[in-house]
């Protein structure tokens, strides 16, 4: 049995943890032993992409101290794999923790093992589609004969920085879901994490322009790898009285184990508000 | 020679050079050459009936024996003609070159020789070599080349070093890859703004002009 | 030196609701971009060169930035026996002066230009016209805009933000006003048979002839100028004086590496395997020629980018101005060119700007004009950093205490609360007791401080009742997985 830790992002835990539930029930029913670090917080990008690093530094020291640990083969002798459910928060530390330890590295109280801690936490660390295309898939109840058509927003910084745009289609059609592709698919959401907040006007323009272009192929939902994209786009959605299924790919591959991909339960499954007790 | 034994560099220059909208014939050197020429020059003009169209003459000194009465005929043309080396001749007089000018902007057609050819790119080069002159290609509406075809080379490296194997490079040199066009308008593409908007090609194919 | 670029005097807000508002440029913009960008991914995918030819180009171009001083020297010297006139000018002041006292020696009033961005950064048409010089614009798009009393919106298509009718208007009362007769029809090409039989007369008459240049070989003395319309190459070779003004990161050292990199422009801006025209002049007139000009200057101008020669920016003049960063930018194609309040647009125009201008001169450029989404640096044939460069100048900026106090104190404290679990535990609780405040049917609809702008177009989910660490610590207290 493979044993798989679990790195969830700052988003999933505080605004969408059924996205970290369905990925446990989807990793287990694939023969998977899951762990949490509990320990773990944030990545820090968007600190780090704001420009303040010190605050970047101190949220990636966590995070790394948090995820690192020593080689455990696990009874068969498989190495523990870390599954990110954030493709933008597995390109930061894979990708972009190296540019910030450079700069720690000048900064006081530098230590080098942070080095070799990072690369034990980036050899490990996959983005759950990733992990999905590799791990032979559970049996499908889907019985439908009409498939489930959903289009795939594939993020900035999982297509271009982490270069694993591939996985998500392959993972859903290998489940019998059609994936439909928007036109200009590899343009940017507008999300670009804190620039979503400092430049509302010229992001909510990109975020119309990808709706526009999402909602005309007709799909039953929208799935993604990213929630920063999703809470972005679903956030548009929802203040323009708009209803769709906005979906992480976690959730959407739960359904489909679960035979569950009629619209309704789609529509159930990505509402995008939930009510508060 | 013509037809199907074509070098495959000569078949590969032709295709990218039609892609890129410009006109292509050919020859074997000889009269059917002048003939080819005529034809070539008629068809890369608007020709208003009843008047000759003007053309500027200067393929250079490699091309001195190509009789350019015969390839544009009085009938249908008044023609300009640089010939000589060192010294330049215009209309058999001593080069003038205001009046080369004035030929220049007033000529329907300007023909010229060429350096090289790029068969990768579709590309022609003249240069400003002693006896042979670009203004021929820059001002006349259309534009038609004579070029031989050992003069095509198979990329724009390979012509860039043959210029420089022939010592230090000229004052001017050009690379034309087709007509002049512009997409400022409405990022609507449109072809012919300052530079021709029609360029022919007549390639001699086989031994060299005699 | 610090260089000195034009600057647009409205404010950044301004600007870019002035974009947003305009529906004829994005659609423009839009489109242009797209049909650029196309090109662009067809050209490399169909010719089988391309990638082997790009990386060659950028090696060339690195190798020369790091060397660039012996190049300018060595280019200077070769330009200087091949007949030219060398100058290296500091910024926008010297080399108008230098145009004004060479058009005074010739006894000179008419000039003559082809497209350069490098004169766009300089001024210098305003320049020259302050000194009594008449310059005539004879690229089609910047003929367009001179007459509009505008600046370029995109690099390669400066006139992306005015549609036909207009031009068509602006070319009758043109006609009018020279006494001729006008365009026939709004149709592209009458348009453009008009503006070619105007620029003509000027081209026959100028006394002087502006060009930029896009390289510069040292080995040889050559200029080289890569064009599509022809009117550079009239420029070049119709006036008695031809002007060439360039940055010094142009240079090149071989005319091996020239092989290199010459076809790069038209590949990367245009998706054509080389441009209509590749000139490249290596003097002025020979002697005996009776075409070209008499004499060729050439002013290499500095105007800031000396900084950026040893440091971790040098990859920024390896730029050859393409335009395939602006073609992919999502925020770019939004906003346009003038949005962004200087010569350059595009990520590149906003990381080269406060780059050569100070962080000072438009600090919004950094911060306000990139969403991080990487389509510029997949794009570059130079492969320029510029993901990194946009967010080591915000880190810059931090750095230098030119973020807001309020923003800073956020950070802060947010970088304080979410590196330590406990801390990031008590900031759950104290922000759903917040939220109670901000919340309509559900949805979280505002926010104070840095959020804010989030809340003016959107909504958000609150914050979860149970997040996934609370639901995790109830189902497995021991740590343990539950069967």
């Amino acid at each position: 049995m493979e044993r798989v830790d679990l790195f969830v992002s700052c988003l999933v835990d505080l605004f969408e943890p059924e996205t970290g539930r369905a990925a446990v029930a989807v990793m287990e029913r694939r023969g998977a032993q899951v762990g949490f670090p509990s320990g773990q917080t944030c990545c820090g990008q968007f600190a780090y992409n704001a420009g303040h690093w010190p605050e970047a530094w101190a949220m990636a020291k966590a995070l790394l101290a948090a995820l690192d640990a020593p080689p455990t083969p696990g009874p068969d002798g498989q190495e523990r794999a870390t599954v990110g459910l954030s493709g933008s928060c597995v390109a930061m530390v894979r990708e972009e923790y190296p540019k910030l330890l450079d700069w720690a590295a000048g900064q006081p109280g530098w230590d080098t093992s942070w080095r070799v801690r990072h690369a034990r936490v980036a050899g490990r660390l996959w983005e759950l589609s990733q992990w999905l295309n590799r791990a032979a898939p559970a049996p499908s109840a889907h019985q439908d004969t009409r498939p489930t058509r959903v289009v795939l927003h594939t993020g900035c910084h999982m297509r271009r920085v982490l270069a694993a745009g591939g996985d998500a289609a392959a993972v859903l059609e290998g489940l019998g879901v059609s994936v439909a592709t928007p036109e200009d698919e590899d343009q940017c959401c507008g999300f670009g994490g804190t620039y979503a907040m400092n430049e509302p006007k010229i992001s909510t323009a990109l975020a119309d322009d990808k709706l526009r272009a999402l909602r005309a192929t007709q799909a039953d939902a929208m799935v993604s790898c990213d929630w920063g994209c999703l809470l972005h786009l679903g956030g548009r959605l929802s203040r323009t009285g708009v209803a769709w299924s906005v979906l992480h790919l976690a959730q959407l591959v739960d359904l489909a184990d679960r035979g569950e991909l009629a619209p309704a339960q789609l529509a159930r499954a990505g509402r995008f508000v939930r009510e508060v007790p | 020679m013509i037809g199907p034994g074509l070098s495959p560099l000569l078949q590969a220059f032709r295709a990218r050079w039609e892609a890129l909208g410009g006109h292509y014939w050919e020859s074997v050197s000889g009269p059917g050459l002048t003939e080819t020429l005529a034809a070539a020059a008629d068809s890369l003009i608007d020709r208003v009936p009843g008047q000759t169209s003007s053309a500027l003459w200067w393929p250079g000194p490699a091309w001195a024996s190509l009789a350019w009465e015969a390839a544009l005929p009085p009938d249908r043309w008044t023609v300009t003609p640089v010939t000589g080396r060192e010294p330049l001749v215009l209309s058999g007089r001593p080069m003038d070159p205001s009046a080369l000018r004035s030929a220049a902007a007033s000529a329907a057609l300007g023909v010229t020789g060429a350096a090289w050819a790029v068969a990768d790119t579709g590309s022609v080069a003249l240069t400003s070599a002693p006896g042979q002159g670009l203004w021929p290609s820059l001002l006349p509406p259309s534009h038609l080349i004579v070029l031989q075809e050992a003069q095509v080379v198979a990329t724009v490296a390979d012509g860039l070093r043959r210029m420089r194997d022939e010592g230090p490079p000229p004052a001017m040199a050009k690379i034309i890859s087709g007509p002049s066009s512009t997409a400022d308008i409405e990022g609507q593409l449109w072809i012919g703004v300052h530079g021709p908007g029609r360029v022919g090609v007549v390639v001699v194919a086989g031994a060299g002009a005699d | 030196m610090v260089g000195r670029l034009p600057r647009d005097p409205a404010p950044w807000g301004e600007r870019r609701d002035r974009a947003l508002g305009n529906s004829v440029l994005r659609g423009n913009i839009r489109s242009v971009t797209r049909r650029l960008a196309d090109a662009r991914r067809r050209a490399y995918a169909s010719y089988p060169a391309s990638q082997v030819l790009r990386v060659a180009g950028r090696d060339a171009k690195r190798r020369a930035v790091a060397r660039v001083e012996p190049l300018l020297d060595e280019l200077r010297d070769r330009l200087a026996a091949n007949g030219a006139r060398v100058i290296f000018a500091e910024g926008p002041k010297e080399v108008a002066d230098y145009v004004v006292s060479l058009a005074a020696r010739r006894g000179a009033k008419r000039v003559v230009k082809s497209k350069s961005m490098l004169t766009e950064e300089l001024d210098l048409n305003r320049r020259l016209a302050v000194a009594g010089l008449a310059v005539r614009e004879t690229d089609l798009g910047e003929y367009i805009i001179q007459l509009l009393d505008e600046h370029p919106s995109h690099i390669l298509a400066p006139a992306a933000h005015r549609n036909r009718q207009e031009i068509h208007a602006l070319f009758q009362e043109t006609a009018e006003r020279e006494g001729v007769p006008g365009p026939t029809s709004d149709d592209v090409g009458p348009l453009t048979a008009f503006a070619r039989q105007r620029l003509r007369e000027d081209f026959l008459a100028a006394d002087i002839g502006i060009t930029g240049a896009n390289f510069l070989v040292a080995e040889t003395g050559t200029i080289v100028l890569v064009t599509n319309e022809g009117n550079a190459d009239m420029v070049a070779s119709l006036p008695p004086v031809h002007v060439v003004i360039a940055g010094i990161d142009k240079v090149l050292d071989t005319w091996a590496d020239l092989a290199a990199v010459i076809q790069q422009p038209a590949l990367s801006g245009v998706g054509q395997r080389l441009s209509a025209y590749t000139t490249l002049i290596s003097g002025p007139r020979a002697a005996g020629s009776p075409e070209g000009p008499e004499e060729l200057h050439v002013l290499l101008v500095d105007n800031g980018r000396r900084q950026l020669v040893d440091g971790p920016y040098a990859d920024v003049l390896t730029c050859i101005r393409c335009g395939a960063c602006y073609n992919v930018c999502p925020v770019y194609r939004q906003v346009g060119g003038h949005a962004y309040g200087s010569t350059y647009a595009g990520p590149i125009g906003a990381v080269e700007t406060p780059l050569l201008a100070g962080l000072d001169f438009l600090p919004e450029l950094p911060k306000s004009l990139c969403t991080l989404c990487n389509a510029c640096v997949e794009a570059c044939p130079m492969d320029i950093a510029l993901a990194d460069h946009f967010i080591t100048l915000r880190r810059r900026q931090v750095g230098e205490g030119r973020e807001a106090a309020g923003t800073r104190l956020t950070y802060r404290a947010w970088g304080r609360l979410w590196s330590s679990p406990r801390q990031y535990q008590r900031f759950v609780s104290w922000a759903r007791r917040g939220q109670r405040f901000m919340m309509r049917q559900g949805r979280l609809v505002r926010s104070p401080g840095l959020w804010a702008g989030w809340f003016e177009t959107r909504d958000m989910p609150p914050i979860a009742p149970e997040t996934f660490h609370e639901w995790w610590a109830r189902r497995a207290p021991s740590g343990k997985t539950p069967s």
